[in-house]
């Protein structure tokens, strides 16, 4: 009975500051590679990811949206009816961990208090680490998930992902 | 003119000073700006003027940036604007090849000469009135999409066609949809039909669910009745399913029947066009809609750009702009010594720009009318006003380029700036009469200047009986630099 079921389909978006990592992360995630170029997002990308959970297979429709620099806000209207977001933030850009405390603002805004998992990106290049501790805890302390990431090593890609399949059901 | 009035009215000395000080430090500003800069690029992403003044800083540095490392801009966009653009010509192609063999199939019958002649005068392709003529049209695929959530609720496709992942193709379509209504604003502009190639996407938007076909050929119009009632249809067979609707696509299989209804035509139409073809024309799709925003967002960096230079211009104040029926119109306010615009505008290659600008005076005059001020406040402030025993009228000829000096200071410094009147009586008049007579003296220039068009703010009369040489002298102040 449960093999003719058509699968559980859910919407979940990455959302954060303009070169954060997001579509890296979503490529190490579904194809397990990691490029150094840098090839911005234009609109929205949309991919698709099927996982099993209790033998229920679930299609994660993941949007992967063009980063928030200030020529360009975050479209909060691909958000609509996502069930839960990944949040980017880079490691080595403090400002990016900024823009994504106001991003969870505006979602919180218009699509209500959303799932959400930050990823604290491109944590391979610990020289460099801009954002502190403090402002971890503080975050932490607010109630946010979060998980050191990084779409080079692969380090807590798949965690991150599946972290947040977690919340969704 | 009450507004006028209002403008020029004197803020709290104490106050003024203040403000007065703070803006003569740079650090202090500097320092202030610093930490507003964040929070107001964050603010400005609702309004859209904060980016609209920074546009033309960045367009500068990114031109520089261009002139000096061309290979750094050149190897950022490469990679997309190449992919896109051997996405769309690998397209192209296919298309050409197909029309080619379609052309040679048919170029030698009578028909084909008619229908090239009938291209000729449509000025249409020769391949498209083929098309219309040869194929008729085929519903290949049918999407049930949830409006909200861009999920799709169930997909069918005729026999043969080779169909890789409805699931993404059906995020795309309502990405496309989000991006266009975003655009355009409102929800009557959602895209009914997207035609490109030998495809045509019809899009029939429901209060909650999305129908789109994916035609090959050019559908009949009767066709949209079929369409559109399959889209009623589903909203009532499945209301509750759609309302309560939250990743649980089962319930839809039962609409199978409903989007069968749709799968017409076929008389001739090509099997076997795939999803590269129709993921190829919504990536042709989004071109076509990024190019058209990339032009608008290019006329409004050069219109922005023409309104930062206004902005920098001396003399002119609080200018914002809009369209009126498909004009601009600047509005604003300007020093009556200022250039009106007009000419920076045609400069600027704008012809037809409206400007509608209120009287004020600008703080920031250019120096030579500064010079000229200081000139006038010297002359001012050896002028004396002497009046006969009990006489009080004032001299009409003096009070005239005083008047007019007075003006060219207040362009000069702005309408914070007074003008004393010293009143003085002579002691040989008596008890009394010294103190009437200084203040219907002091009060009679005063209405005298009025009367030139002087706003009664910038004077302050100041009666007494000192010197006792029946006069009125004249201190000016200016509002502290
Ligand atoms: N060292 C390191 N570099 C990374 C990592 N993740 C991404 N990058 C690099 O950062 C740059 C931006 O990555 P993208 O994945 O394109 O960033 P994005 O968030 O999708 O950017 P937009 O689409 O413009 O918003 C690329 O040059 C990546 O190679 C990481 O974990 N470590
Ligand atoms: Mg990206």
């Amino acid at each position: 009975m449960s093999e003719t079921r058509p699968p559980l389909q859910k919407k979940i978006c990455l959302a954060g500051a303009f070169g954060a990592g997001k579509t890296s992360l979503v490529r190490r995630f579904l194809q397990g590679v990691f490029d150094e170029r840098y090839l911005t997002t234009v609109g929205v990308k949309i991919d698709k990811y099927s996982l099993l959970v209790d033998e229920r297979q679930i299609d994660l429709v993941i949007w992967d949206l063009a980063g928030e620099d200030f020529l360009a806000p975050l479209q909060i209207s691909y958000l609509r009816g996502a069930s839960g977001y990944l949040l980017v933030a880079d490691a080595t850009r403090k400002e990016t961990l900024e823009t994504a405390e106001s991003i969870v603002g505006r979602i919180a805004g218009t699509e209500g208090a959303l799932p959400f998992v930050l990823a604290l990106n491109k944590v391979d290049l610990a020289g460099e680490c801009e954002v502190s501790r403090e402002d971890l805890d503080r975050l932490e302390t607010a109630g946010w998930r979060i998980l050191r990431t990084s779409a080079k090593s692969g380090e807590g890609v798949t965690e991150a992902f599946e972290d947040l399949a977690r919340r969704l059901l | 003119m009450a507004r006028l009035r209002l403008l020029l009215s004197v803020p709290d000395p104490a106050e003024w000073s203040s403000v007065r000080g703070y803006v003569a430090n740079p650090e202090q500003r500097a320092r202030d700006l610093s930490e507003a800069l964040p929070e107001a690029v964050r603010l400005g992403h609702s309004g859209g003027k904060l980016r609209a003044a920074l546009s033309p800083a960045i367009e500068e540095s990114l031109r520089l940036s261009v002139q000096r490392h061309p290979e750094v801009i050149t190897t950022a966009l490469f990679p997309i604007i190449g992919a896109m653009i051997r996405r769309y010509i690998a397209d192209a192609l296919t298309d050409l090849q197909d029309s080619i063999a379609q052309t040679v199939e048919s170029s030698f019958s009578i028909r084909s000469l008619s229908w090239r002649f009938q291209a000729w005068r449509q000025g249409r392709p020769f391949a498209a009135v083929l098309l219309e003529k040869s194929l008729c049209f085929r519903v290949e695929q049918v999407f049930l999409i949830d409006r909200r959530t861009g999920l799709l609720l169930l997909h069918r496709r005729a026999p043969e066609v080779d169909v890789k992942d409805p699931t993404v193709i059906s995020g795309m379509l309502t990405a496309i949809q989000d991006f266009v209504q975003d655009s355009f604003g409102g929800r009557e502009s959602a895209l009914d039909a997207v035609r490109l190639g030998h495809h045509t996407l019809w899009i029939n938007t429901g209060p909650k669910a999305v129908l789109t076909c994916v035609i090959l050929g050019v559908p009949p119009v009767p066709l949209r009745q079929t369409t559109e009632q399959t889209v009623e249809d589903i909203h009532r067979d499945f209301a509750q399913q759609l309302e309560e609707f939250d990743g649980e696509t089962g319930p839809f299989g039962a609409a199978g029947g409903h989007l069968d209804r749709c799968l017409l035509g076929g008389a001739g139409g090509k099997a076997g066009r795939g999803p590269r073809k129709l993921l190829a024309a919504l990536a042709l799709a989004a071109l076509v809609l990024a190019a058209w925003y990339g032009y608008r967002t290019y006329q409004q960096y050069r219109f922005d750009r023409l309104l930062g230079m206004l902005r920098a211009q001396p003399g002119l104040a609080s200018i914002s702009a809009h369209r009126e029926g498909g004009k601009w119109v600047v509005r604003g306010m300007r020093d009556p010594m200022a250039a009106d615009g007009s000419a920076l505008a045609k400069s600027a290659g704008f012809d037809d720009v409206r400007f509608e600008w209120q009287p004020y005076y600008s703080l920031d005059t250019p120096f030579e009318i500064r010079r000229a001020g200081e000139e006038r406040i010297r002359l001012i402030e050896r002028s004396v006003l002497r009046y006969d025993q009990f006489a009080f009228r004032a001299p009409s000829g003096e009070m005239e380029t005083l008047a007019a000096d007075w003006k060219t200071v207040l362009a000069a410094f702005g309408p914070a700036s007074r003008l004393r009147l010293l009143g003085a009586a002579a002691e040989s008049e008596g008890n009394g009469l010294d103190e009437r007579l200084s203040r219907q003296r002091v009060a009679a220039a005063e209405t005298a200047f009025r009367e030139q068009g002087i706003a009664a703010e910038t004077l302050v009369v100041v009666p007494g009986p000192l010197p006792a040489d029946r006069t009125i002298r004249f201190r000016v102040e200016l509002p502290k630099q």
